[in-house]
């Protein structure tokens, strides 16, 4: 996990009845880069992270925070 | 349904790669220790250039290069080419070692040119080859 960097991927998606595939389909990614950004393993670019942002219509900070900085 | 198809076949194509590319790393790792003459001017030496040159451009471009545009975006997203970096980094630093065994072994071995030339980048290529399937398979 990248240190510092925290994610309510999961959460974000769960709340919208999403699938892991069917929010890659949306951002045009496989399955596996959103199932490796919501455990952390994967730091998404900037592009990406926007890209999620949108397809979960919150803002990009809803996503990804800074640990500590809330 | 058919986009949840489209990814199910990405993972399958995925790991097919991933497979293909450790079969390919062995393949390179032992041609590299098969030849047993100076074959740096001969159809052997001229064969592993191509096979080479064939498994380099499958790391580089991720393969699949017969597959539909939407196919080949899934799999090489950026965690693929993420992944790719990460094993050709850790390649080149096996090409380092390998060549260090390959100075420090020359006095007490013969080997030519030809044949360090073929340790040291077989060891680069199979090293991120394997990698990357590790990477891409789990």
């Amino acid at each position: 996990m990248a240190e510092g960097l925290y994610n309510r991927l999961r959460a974000l998606r769960a709340e919208r009845d999403l699938t892991q595939a069917a929010l890659a389909e949306a951002v045009g990614v496989s399955r596996k880069t959103i199932n490796t950004v919501e455990n952390g393993v994967f730091v998404p670019s900037t592009t990406l992270a926007l890209k999620l942002a949108r397809a979960l219509g919150c803002p990009v900070e809803d996503i990804f925070s800074l640990e500590g900085i809330e | 349904m058919m986009q949840a198809n489209l990814q199910a076949r990405a993972e399958r194509a995925a790991r097919a790669r991933a497979a293909l590319l450790a079969t390919g790393a062995v393949i390179v790792a032992v041609t590299a220790f098969l030849r047993t003459t100076d074959t740096s001017a001969t159809a052997e030496g001229v064969g592993w250039i191509l096979l080479m040159a064939a498994w380099s451009i499958v790391l580089a471009t991720g393969g699949g290069l017969a597959l539909s545009g939407q196919m080949r975006a899934l799999l090489n997203d950026e965690l693929s080419i993420a992944n790719r970096g990460r094993a050709i980094t850790w390649g080149f630093f096996a090409s380092l070692a390998a060549a260090t065994v390959v100075l420090l072994a020359a006095p007490h071995v013969a080997i030519d040119l030809a044949g360090g030339v073929r340790i040291v980048t077989a060891a680069g290529l199979a090293v991120a080859m394997l990698r990357y399937a590790l990477l891409e398979w789990r």
